[in-house]
């Protein structure tokens, strides 16, 4: 059978990708407002890790010269130190917990203040934006003394109602069945603020019309919530989930001031993997380990590293558009050979 | 309109002119950063770095105290980045010899003269110690004192639970087992509301560590800050019984909720506070508590400093004192050595000394200054004088001994004493947890002993052994 192509077929066929260099003169400005950003993670980041990578096969103080050559023994005790995998665990724990909990109270609350009808949002929005531009630090301290301060009372309502021994005290930063849970809800706190805003906007974003239709359809509340909602928070909440796991992987100050490093940290099961690279770095007494501690930094990096190429996999993957490589109906391109050989 | 344009070219050429007056008196004056980790002396010393301004108008100073163990890393970087201050206080948490061999210190040898020495009482210049291949580079500041931690007592506390003599002074504890009573006691009689015992338990290891400072005067040799037995080389926490004896006492005090509650999430500085409010009555701390409390609450002084109980009730072994005396240096990087020179020399003056002491800073070199010591300051340095038993200098003996650089062991001391008191070390485990941090340091060490060696160092494990040093009796040097 002899196969015809229609013109529309062979335009699809010939259709050529833009170069590089066409792409690149189309999105310049683009690259150049970026460029000082890129060229401050250069510095700070990019730089600094790639220079810490020899001082990994030394046993080195962070004082003068590396001197003391070890190889890779300090990746061996690495990974064989209970006491990494153990903050690791923590690390991914704290944003298991962390990210869909805040990310919920973000949403909904976003829902709430996106609503036209509710008079003073903007001073909602205020109110939970606060603590993001609060230092995690001072957070931590206030909030460890409040927390602190309720221990007296408990403890004398606990022996009072014959719940606690004449001995025995309440001490909730101190428990260490308590602790990391305090840390997660400090964190979930703190940082509600940012990813609220990201889904206000993310929800500004979506057409009105689109709910207007379905009004006139007869659609409910709840359908408009599932069948346009969702569907349309699908790629911006992606990027929301990504960056709210990277930067709960990344918690240090709040473990800090509200667990301590060193035993208590440990010992209130609250140390993770930033911690636990401060602890050897630099607290033990009489100098730590910088080789050492940056060994495990590499480790860090590396799974991090892993996380940030998944998201682009699965941002592929769930198929976020591009501009550029959309037909002439404004959908994705696609290509179905059968489909345009039948046409 | 002239007249308001040359009113104001006028003001212009005026403001330019004071302008460059002010950058060439600038220019003239020099200007030295001197960097402390003295976080509790810092007001006295800021004002020893006034008067010297005030005496030497063609320097300014710029003095800046970070607390530790920030201050090691950040005058690390500053060397690194060849922006390292004039003068500073070298930093307890980085090895002597590591800085030698990186040679962040300037000689003296220019100004320090036998002449100069001379001011010092005998003794003071000792190489290996401040003086390094027969360069001076630094002079003792501080008195002597090497039992620098102590137990101090809430007069009240005790008082309101019936903690006194016939004559009504509180009683001190003389050991471990009166001082679980004295504990118990204060607990009791308040109803659980007051407690025998506070500490930092969110301070970082050094805090912890010091909780069991009393072991090093109660049966465990000792030359340094740890806890490594120089007259066998090995560490001992099994061997020695000494160490279960003060987690029995440890867990016991915790059993008869005797510690305040609160210490487990407060750091060092925090605890000081429920201190002057009563809330517990003993806290072992060190000789910068005084100024520390009277900046919390100028009117809290009704407490006493008291040498740390011990097992039996009197010293077994002593804490370890050396020659010489470095606190201050200057720096190799300066760019202003004799300006530098006269800011270290005023600060280790007599008269400044003199001033040191009577703002109550604690007792100094010179032993005429004692004279001034009072209040509190006085009772530290007396409990600091106890005690204590000259040491010889093993690092000076055996340079080779600084090479070896032993890996962190963990869990460590201060991890096994903050379990303890939570509960997480039981007090049946300890023998065991002992022998594995036993074992565990003995291996870091013989495991550091191998890579220096790899790296064409020559020691052995048995140089850390020093078989004729008798830690009880005065002694300089050891075979």
């Amino acid at each position: 059978m002899q196969v015809q192509t229609s013109p529309r077929a062979a335009h699809i066929y010939t259709k050529r990708r833009p170069t590089l260099l066409t792409r690149t003169k189309g999105a310049l400005w683009s690259y150049l407002l970026l460029l000082p950003a890129a060229a401050l993670v250069l510095t700070f980041v990019i730089l600094p890790l790639l220079a810490s990578y020899p001082y990994t096969l030394y046993n080195w103080s962070g004082i003068g010269q590396p001197e003391q050559y070890v190889g890779l023994d300090n990746f061996v005790r690495v990974s064989a130190d209970p006491y990494f995998w153990a903050a690791f665990r923590r690390t991914f724990t704290y944003a298991a917990f962390l990210v869909p909990i805040q990310l919920t109270l973000a949403l909904i609350l976003a829902l709430v203040l996106n609503n036209p009808k509710l008079r003073g949002s903007s001073v909602y929005r205020a109110i939970f934006f606060s603590p993001v531009v609060t230092s995690q630090a001072v957070v931590g301290i206030v909030l460890t003394f409040l927390l602190n301060s309720f221990n007296g009372p408990l403890t004398q309502l606990g022996r009072g109602l014959g719940w606690l021994g004449k001995t025995d005290s309440i001490s909730i930063i101190g428990d260490p069945r308590f602790t990391f849970a305090a840390i997660i809800a400090v964190g979930i706190w703190h940082s509600l603020g940012i990813n609220l805003i990201y889904f206000l906007a993310a929800l500004q974003s979506i057409p009105q019309e689109l709910y207007e239709a379905a009004r006139i359809d007869g659609a409910s509340a709840r359908q408009e919530f599932w069948h346009i909602t969702v569907p349309s928070l699908r790629a911006p909440g992606l990027i929301i989930v990504f960056l709210a796991v990277l930067g709960s992987l990344g918690v240090f100050e709040l473990v800090v001031v509200m667990a301590g490093t060193g035993a208590s940290g440990m010992l209130s099961n609250s140390e993770v993997v930033s911690t636990y690279i401060y602890r050897n770095a630099f607290t033990f007494s009489g100098g730590g380990n910088v080789g050492f501690a940056s060994a495990a930094a590499l480790f860090m990096g590396f799974i991090t590293l892993l996380l940030s190429l998944v998201q682009l996999v699965v941002l592929r993957r769930f198929g976020v558009q591009r501009k550029g490589f959309e037909d002439s109906a404004g959908k994705p391109e696609t290509r179905d050979p059968t489909k345009e050989a039948r046409a | 309109m002239k007249l308001n344009g040359k009113l104001l070219m006028l003001s212009a050429s005026l403001l330019g002119t004071v302008s460059l007056l002010g950058q060439a008196q600038a220019q003239e004056k020099t200007t030295l950063r001197f960097w402390s980790f003295a976080v509790a002396s810092a007001p006295t010393l800021q004002k020893e770095v006034d008067l010297f301004q005030k005496a030497n108008p063609d320097i300014k100073v710029e003095f800046t105290t970070t607390a530790n163990p920030q201050y090691a890393q950040t005058l690390s970087l500053a060397f690194r980045s060849g922006n390292a201050p004039d003068v500073f206080y070298i930093p307890g948490d980085i090895s002597y010899q590591q800085i030698i061999k990186d040679k962040w210190m300037l000689s003296l040898n220019k100004w320090a003269t036998p002449a100069w020495q001379a001011n010092f009482p005998s003794g003071s210049f000792v190489e290996g110690d401040n003086v390094i291949d027969g360069q001076v580079i630094s002079a003792p500041i501080y008195g002597r004192g090497a039992n620098w931690i102590q137990l101090y007592i809430n007069n009240k506390v005790f008082r309101d639970a019936g903690l006194t003599d016939a004559k009504g002074k509180v009683r001190i504890p003389k050991n471990w087992d009166e001082q679980r009573r004295f504990a118990k006691q204060i607990l009791e009689r308040s109803s659980g509301k007051v407690y025998g015992l506070g500490f930092a338990g969110k301070g970082g290891d050094f805090p912890l560590f010091t909780q069991a400072f009393s072991i090093k005067t109660s049966g465990a040799p000792t030359a340094e800050y740890g806890f490594l037995n120089y007259k066998t080389g090995r560490y001992e926490y099994a061997s020695n019984p000494v160490f279960k004896a003060w987690f029995d006492h440890w867990i016991s005090m915790k059993e008869d909720g005797s510690f305040f509650p609160e210490s487990i999430s407060l750091n060092d500085e925090q605890i000081r506070v429920p201190f002057t409010q009563n809330r517990y009555g003993m806290l072992v701390s060190g000789g910068w508590i005084p100024n520390s409390l009277k900046a919390i609450d100028p009117n809290f002084t009704d407490y006493t400093v008291a040498a740390l109980p011990t097992l039996k009730g009197k010293a077994t072994t002593f804490m370890p004192e050396t020659g010489g005396g470095r606190q201050i240096v200057l720096s190799s990087q300066t760019k202003n050595a004799d300006a530098a020179w006269k800011l270290f020399n005023f600060l280790h003056s007599k008269e400044s000394a003199t001033r040191w002491v009577k703002a109550g800073e604690g007792n100094r070199v010179y032993s005429s200054t004692n004279r001034y010591l009072s209040g509190k300051t006085a009772e530290v340095v007396k409990v600091a004088q106890k005690d204590s038993k000259l040491v010889p200098n093993f690092a000076l003996l055996r340079p080779q001994l600084q090479e070896v650089k032993p890996q962190q062991v963990t869990p460590n001391l201060e991890f096994l004493i903050l379990a303890a008191y939570t509960g997480q070390l039981k007090r049946a485990d300890v023998p065991s947890a002992l022998k594995k941090l036993e074992d565990d340091s003995n291996a870091a060490l013989e495991g550091a002993v191998v890579v220096a060696q790899k790296n064409n160092i020559k020691v052995t494990l048995k140089d850390f052994a020093f078989p004729s040093w008798n830690p009880l009796v005065d002694q300089t040097t050891a075979k």
